[in-house]
């Protein structure tokens, strides 16, 4: 595939690539990472997105993108908002995958041999791994409120403070959604597994501060020092959210003929978003995020209780939420298009939103700095908190990177670290993991993903967003 | 020689399937599936639930079954070591009709090796060369 170079960190490509292109595609990327991108297909998925009714700019891929289901992960697409269509593949299947942050009083030395420890606890109090509950099993009535009012329906039952809630995207609760047009098999899936972390690349993440490189806007987040102790959540809507778009999927495959849409990729399938159709899978979008959302926040309760149990109260109550993203939604937004402002559909499949300072949707604290925007790397490496640039704005419908993206299936990953415990070797660099499934941590290595560092230069360089602090893990929790 | 294997996809679980008939081939697709999760030798086949699917074609029944059976383990917590599969014609009219007895544990309290998010469309296929073949990729 030819592509065009921009400038150092944006490739296009051409209208024309493959038939019936409406749009070009833009690779956010470097030339290192440019390689590793065309060696699986997902340039052919950002070509093929551009086909989509209604969609406008660029279909957009950042530099951690990699192959997914129809849409690439790592991908953007906005699409018109009257006259445009939305596509459950540009969410994926885990509706509100998405990551949390919460800082601490804590810093490095307060832990000095008291990791492992850490460590076991959490692996204890945090309901993770496959096939597992947790430690809610909710009622109809119950889950229909948790899909209404997502984290606030979990505060009010005492998971959390009101406070925390002006710290999450959306302040934890899309509007729109309706229980209605939930599945009673989504609804038997989600019933007993609000409050867990799952299994994969889901984790709960104990870590220090290594570098700060905008000291003002880590202060204005709560960082303060290097060596602070923060925890990173990365969970999503769990089998519930993946009910919900797989009910959907079908529903959109039978409605692409009705309405006349012609696809590449019989996964790209899509109703107008004025359609019935459309409308009902947004509505039970909605309810799955929300779902997400008071997972999330379920989660950040007894995290506080365990820090409680082992530090005290007053640390326990200390931990304070920086900012809490998605990075698997669709978003109805104003964006300026050709100086215009209009209302588009905003899909992001591993891809975060990341508005600029000022923008009207942050709280009051960071409308000076911007929105934090956050990054996992691997469990081995570090993890970043950045800030939203206009740059963003101007080029990405607002939106940046979510994470390291894979470079490795799994399978690879398996043979490539051989008979490594991995496990022991985290440990010698003082990083303490606890995972249930046993295969699971070949296939989760960080020897699997990109250098999370080489994509956040990329979107730092673009202009998309800033980097304000490193983090490397200290205690990871996986399922 | 396994019926089944799995071959790389990046962040996902490729599946490919060879059987005599198509029957073998959704039931070892199956197989295939609860494989990744448990190690199906360690499971009795104690109990049974029926399954009954229609599909406009074989490959979206395909895609289908794989997603019961997931719907099955997620929210039933039943793992399948066995399955005994008729596939025909829809009665209504056109179309496929899968009924499946499915035979394994439910809840048992294993320790599981993976999660499953759901089977795709993407290369899913199922072809006859004089005999059955079916690929398909699990999200995981």
């Amino acid at each position: 595939m030819t592509l065009k170079q921009l400038d150092e960190y944006r490739w296009q490509v051409p209208v024309g690539t493959v038939p019936g292109m409406r749009v070009p595609g833009l690779v956010f990327a470097d030339a290192a990472l440019m390689e590793s991108i065309r060696s699986d297909r997902s340039l052919e998925q950002v070509a093929n997105v551009a086909t989509l009714p209604g969609i406008l700019g660029s279909s957009i891929a950042m530099p951690d993108i990699h192959w997914g289901y129809g849409f690439p992960v790592g991908g953007v697409a906005a699409t018109d908002g009257r006259d445009g269509v939305v596509s459950p593949g540009g969410i994926g299947f885990d509706i509100n995958c998405g990551v949390r942050l919460l800082s601490t009083p804590l810093v490095e030395s307060d832990l000095r041999g008291k990791a492992p420890d850490l460590a076991d606890a959490l692996y204890r109090d945090i309901p993770a791994g496959v096939g597992r509950g947790g430690r809610l099993n909710l009622r109809a009535r119950e889950l229909s409120k948790v899909m209404e009012q997502g984290a606030g329906w979990a505060v009010k039952e005492g998971y959390g403070r009101p406070a925390d809630l002006r710290r999450l995207e959306s302040g934890g609760r899309l509007n729109g959604a309706d229980p209605e047009h939930v599945s009673p098999r989504a609804r038997e899936r989600g019933s007993r597994q609000l409050g867990t972390l799952g299994s994969g690349n889901h984790f709960l993440e104990v870590q220090k501060v290594d570098e700060i490189y905008d000291r003002r806007a880590a202060k204005q987040m709560g960082i303060n020092e290097i060596g602070q102790i923060t925890i990173l959540i990365h969970t999503g809507s769990r089998g519930f959210g993946h009910q919900v778009c797989q009910d959907y999927l079908k529903v959109m495959n039978g409605a692409i003929s009705r309405y006349g849409i012609n696809l590449p990729d019989r996964q790209l399938a899509c109703a107008p978003i004025k359609s019935p159709e459309a409308q009902r899978y947004l509505a039970a979008m909605a309810a799955a995020a929300n779902f997400a959302f008071a997972n999330r926040q379920c989660l950040t309760q007894w995290v506080r209780d365990t820090f409680a149990g082992r530090f005290g109260k007053r640390i326990g109550e200390g931990i304070t939420v920086v900012y809490d993203v998605a990075h698997n939604i669709a978003k109805i937004e104003t964006h300026q298009i050709d100086g215009v402002s209009r209302e588009v559909c905003v899909h992001r499949k591993g891809a975060t939103r990341a508005f600029p300072p000022g923008h009207l949707e942050l709280p009051e604290e960071y409308k000076a700095i911007g929105q934090p925007v956050l990054v996992p790397g691997d469990m081995g490496r570090y993890s970043y908190v950045a800030v939203g640039s206009p740059g963003a704005m101007e080029l990405s419908f607002g939106s940046s990177c979510h994470g390291a993206g894979r470079i490795r299936s799994r399978k690879a990953a398996k043979k490539l670290l051989g008979r490594v415990d991995l496990t022991k070797r985290l440990e010698s660099e003082n990083i303490y993991v606890r995972a249930r499934a046993r295969g699971l941590l070949a296939e989760e290595a960080p020897e699997a993903y990109k250098d999370v560092a080489q994509v956040m230069r990329v979107v730092d360089g673009a202009g998309l967003c800033r980097n304000v602090v490193r983090l490397r893990p200290m205690v990871v929790i996986k399922g | 020689m396994s019926p089944f294997s799995y071959f790389d996809h990046t962040a996902d679980v490729g599946v490919e399937v060879s059987a005599d008939t198509l029957e073998e081939i959704f039931a070892e697709s199956g197989r295939a599936l609860f494989s990744l999760i448990v190690d199906l030798e360690e499971l009795d086949s104690v109990e049974t639930e029926c399954v009954e699917i229609e599909g406009d074609d074989e490959v979206s029944l395909l895609i289908d079954w794989l997603n019961e059976l997931i719907f099955l383990f997620d929210a039933r917590g039943w793992l399948f070591r066995e399955f005994k599969v008729a596939v025909d014609g829809r009665p209504a009219g056109s179309g496929v009709r899968l009924r499946a007895e499915c035979r394994g544990e439910r809840e048992s309290g294993r320790q599981l090796e993976m999660g499953l998010k759901s089977a795709s469309y993407h290369e899913a296929g199922i072809t006859y060369q004089g005999s059955w073949r079916a690929r398909f990729i699990l999200d995981v």
